[in-house]
C-alpha cells in the first residue's frame, strides 16, 4: 500500500482558454476518492490552505446539490459557494466555484477532466477550473 | 516585483515570443539568426523582441555590430517560482487527501470525520 506519491501535482495552463488543469494521481479506488470529496466531514480534513480553519455550512454532493463553506483565520472569513452540476459516484464531479468576495466571477471545476484518462490503479483526479471573464465596469 | 511579473506573463502570452524564449534558452542569438525561424519580417521579429526586452526577459548586449539577444534567466525563475507556490499549495492539499484515503482503505477503521458545521450569516 505504500507508494511514493509526494510532490507529483502538475499544473497546466491552456494557452487559448482561461483554464488551469491540476493533475494528480491517487492510489485509491475511484469510489473512495469520490467519498473523500462527497463527505463534508472528510472534506474539511484536506480542502483549503492548512493555516485556515474550514467550516462547512452546506455540502450536498449530488447532481443539482450545492455547497457553502467558510475559511477562517482569526477574525477574517472567506466564504465560498457553488453548485454540484453533476455528481456521479466514483466517476465524475462537476461543480461551480465562487469566492463570495468576488461574486461576479465563477469557475467551473470538472474532475476528472474530460481529457484525462482514468489511471489503471486509481483515479487520476484531475481538476479543470475554467474561469469566466469578469465583466469590466 | 509584481509589475515585473505581470509584464513577463503578458509578454509570454504570445506563442511566437514563447518560441523565441525557448530558442534563446539554448544560447544567445542575433536578430537575423532568430528571424530565420519565422515567417515574418525582420521588423516584426524586432517588435516581438522589444516586448520581451521591455518585460526584462531578454537583453541586447552592447557588442558592436552584432548585438546578440540574451535570455535573462532570473526573470524566468521569477515566473516559475510564482507558479510553483500554487502548485505546492495544491500538492499539500492532495497529500492531505492521500492521508484521508489511506484511512478509508483500512476496512476496520472508519475514517474520522469532523461534524462541526458553520453557523455563519445568510
Amino acid at each position: 500500500m505504500s507508494t511514493s506519491r509526494t510532490d507529483t501535482t502538475t499544473i497546466t495552463v491552456e494557452p487559448d482558454m482561461p483554464a488551469v488543469r491540476l493533475q494528480r494521481d491517487f492510489d485509491a479506488p475511484p469510489a473512495l476518492v469520490f467519498r473523500a470529496w462527497a463527505d463534508p466531514g472528510l472534506v474539511v480534513r484536506w480542502l483549503g490552505p492548512r493555516d485556515l480553519e474550514m467550516e462547512v455550512e452546506r455540502w450536498d454532493c449530488r447532481t443539482g446539490g450545492a455547497y457553502r463553506y467558510v475559511h477562517r483565520r482569526g477574525d477574517d472569513e472567506f466564504w465560498f459557494h457553488g453548485s454540484f452540476h453533476e455528481a456521479r459516484e466514483g466517476e465524475r464531479i462537476v461543480q461551480t466555484f465562487t469566492w463570495e468576495g468576488a461574486p461576479d466571477s465563477v469557475a467551473l471545476e470538472t474532475r476528472p477532466s474530460p481529457t484525462s484518462a482514468t489511471a489503471a490503479r486509481g483515479w487520476r483526479a484531475s481538476r479543470s477550473r475554467r474561469r469566466t471573464p469578469t465583466a469590466t465596469r | 516585483m509584481a509589475d515585473a511579473l505581470s509584464a513577463a506573463f503578458a509578454a509570454m502570452a504570445d506563442p511566437t515570443r514563447r518560441d523565441m524564449v525557448a530558442r534563446l534558452a539554448d544560447g544567445d542569438a542575433g536578430v537575423t539568426e532568430l528571424a530565420a525561424h519565422y515567417e515574418m519580417s525582420l521588423q516584426a521579429v524586432s517588435k516581438h523582441l522589444r516586448v520581451l526586452e521591455d518585460a526584462g526577459l531578454v537583453s541586447r548586449t552592447r557588442e558592436a555590430q552584432r548585438r546578440p539577444v540574451h535570455l535573462e534567466v532570473e526573470v524566468l525563475d521569477l515566473m516559475t517560482g510564482w507558479i510553483e507556490r500554487y502548485r505546492r499549495r495544491a500538492e499539500e492539499r492532495f497529500a492531505r487527501l492521500d492521508a484521508v484515503l489511506d484511512e478509508l482503505k483500512q476496512p476496520d477503521a472508519p475514517a474520522r470525520t469532523r461534524t462541526r458545521r458553520a453557523g455563519g450569516p445568510r
